[in-house]
C-alpha cells in the first residue's frame, strides 16, 4: 500500500517526495477544487472503492485531515 | 490539464503545463461563452492526438481559446479555421487570433453551415452539450448566451456527429466531448453508427456546482428519465466529461 502522500502526489501529477505530511490545499498549488477531486478519486481507487461513501472527505483538504478520517473509518490502520 | 486564470472580468490567461507552450492570453466579453473546463480538456485532448493535426476547425469557437491554444502548441496547420453561431464570438476570436499573431479564418454560422465545400484534417467540437434544464440553473450560460441543446443536451453534438464526415478528409479526426449532463448513451450510439473508430482520449470528473446540486428535484427527474448521469461520492454530486476522437476511416462521398 502506498503512503497517503504518494497517492496525493500521483493524483496531482507531482514528483515523488515533493510533498510533506503537513501539506494541504493551502500549500500545494495543484491542490485546487479540481485537484481535490483527483486526490479523492485516486485515494478511493487505491483503497478499493471504500471511500466514496465518506462525506467528510469532501472538506478534508490536508494530509492530516485525510489521514484522521481514514483512521477513524478504519480504512487506514495506525 | 491547462489552467485558466482570470486577469479581469474581460480577460483571462490559459497556461498549458507543457514546456513548449507559452501563456495564452485571451479576451472575452459578457455575450460570448466563457471557456469552461471542457474547453481546456479539449486542448489537452488535442495534444494527445498524433501531430501535426493539419487543417483544423474550431467548431463553436466562442472566444477562440481551444483553436488558439492548439495553434500555439503547433499542433495544427495555419490558418486556423473557426466558427460560431454568435457573430460576437467570431469577432472576438478574430481579435484574439490577431493579438496572438495566429492566422485565422473565422466565419459566423450554425455548425457546418459556413464551411460548404471545405474539408478538415481535424475538427474540434466545442458546441453546447448539456441539458437545457441544467444550463438554465448553471453558472455557465450567462444571459445572452444560448444552450438550446434540448432536454437531453444532445441535439448539437448529434448534429455534429451526423454531418462531420462530410467535412473531414479521409483519415481526418473529429474530437468531441460527451458530458454526463447530457444523454451519453444516445450520443455514443450515433458516434458509433457514424464512425468506425471512436477512441476515448481522456476523462475527467467534476464536482457539480452548488447552484445545480441544490436543485435536487430537477436533477432527480433528469437522472430518472435518462437525460443526464451523476453519482454521489465523497458527499458531493460528481459528473464527468469524456473526450473522444472519431476517425473518418473511409473516404466519404
Amino acid at each position: 500500500m502506498k503512503s497517503v502522500e504518494a497517492i496525493i502526489e500521483r493524483a496531482l501529477g507531482l514528483k515523488p517526495g515533493s510533498i510533506k505530511d503537513d501539506a494541504s490545499a493551502k500549500t500545494v498549488t495543484e491542490w485546487d477544487s479540481l485537484g481535490h477531486l483527483k486526490v479523492l478519486t485516486e485515494l478511493d481507487s487505491e483503497f478499493d472503492g471504500k471511500l466514496a461513501e465518506i462525506d467528510a472527505l469532501a472538506e478534508a483538504t490536508s494530509i492530516k485531515q485525510i489521514r484522521e478520517i481514514l483512521l477513524a473509518k478504519g480504512v487506514l490502520t495506525g | 490539464m491547462p489552467m485558466k486564470t482570470e486577469i479581469s472580468g474581460q480577460e483571462f490567461a490559459v497556461k498549458v503545463p507543457w514546456a513548449e507552450a507559452p501563456l495564452l492570453q485571451v479576451k472575452t466579453q459578457s455575450d460570448v461563452f466563457v471557456p469552461t473546463d471542457t474547453s481546456l480538456l479539449l486542448i489537452e485532448a488535442g495534444r494527445k492526438l498524433e501531430r501535426p493535426l493539419g487543417k483544423t476547425l474550431d467548431l463553436g469557437c466562442g472566444c477562440g481559446v481551444t483553436g488558439l491554444a492548439l495553434a500555439q502548441l503547433q499542433s495544427c496547420a495555419l490558418p486556423l479555421y473557426a466558427s460560431d453561431i454568435s457573430a460576437a464570438a467570431v469577432a472576438l476570436t478574430v481579435e484574439n487570433a490577431g493579438n496572438q499573431g495566429v492566422a485565422c479564418v473565422a466565419r459566423v454560422g450554425s455548425l457546418f453551415e459556413p464551411w460548404g465545400g471545405e474539408r478538415f484534417d481535424c475538427i474540434v467540437d466545442d458546441v453546447s452539450g448539456i441539458s437545457d434544464e441544467i444550463a438554465r440553473i448553471s453558472p455557465w450560460f450567462p444571459s445572452g448566451v444560448s444552450c438550446r441543446a434540448g432536454r437531453d443536451g444532445a441535439s448539437w453534438t448529434v448534429s455534429v456527429l451526423e454531418q462531420a464526415s462530410k467535412y473531414l478528409t479521409p483519415g481526418g479526426v473529429l474530437v468531441f466531448p460527451i458530458l454526463s449532463l447530457s444523454d451519453e448513451k444516445k450520443i455514443m450510439k450515433i458516434a458509433q453508427e457514424r464512425f468506425a473508430e471512436v477512441e476515448l482520449l481522456l476523462e475527467r470528473q467534476w464536482v457539480l456546482p452548488d447552484s445545480i446540486a441544490s436543485k435536487t428535484a430537477v436533477l432527480s427527474e433528469l437522472i430518472g428519465d435518462g437525460m443526464i448521469s451523476c453519482v454521489k461520492k465523497f458527499g458531493k454530486i460528481i459528473w464527468w466529461t469524456r473526450v473522444f476522437a472519431a476517425r473518418n476511416v473511409a473516404a466519404t462521398e
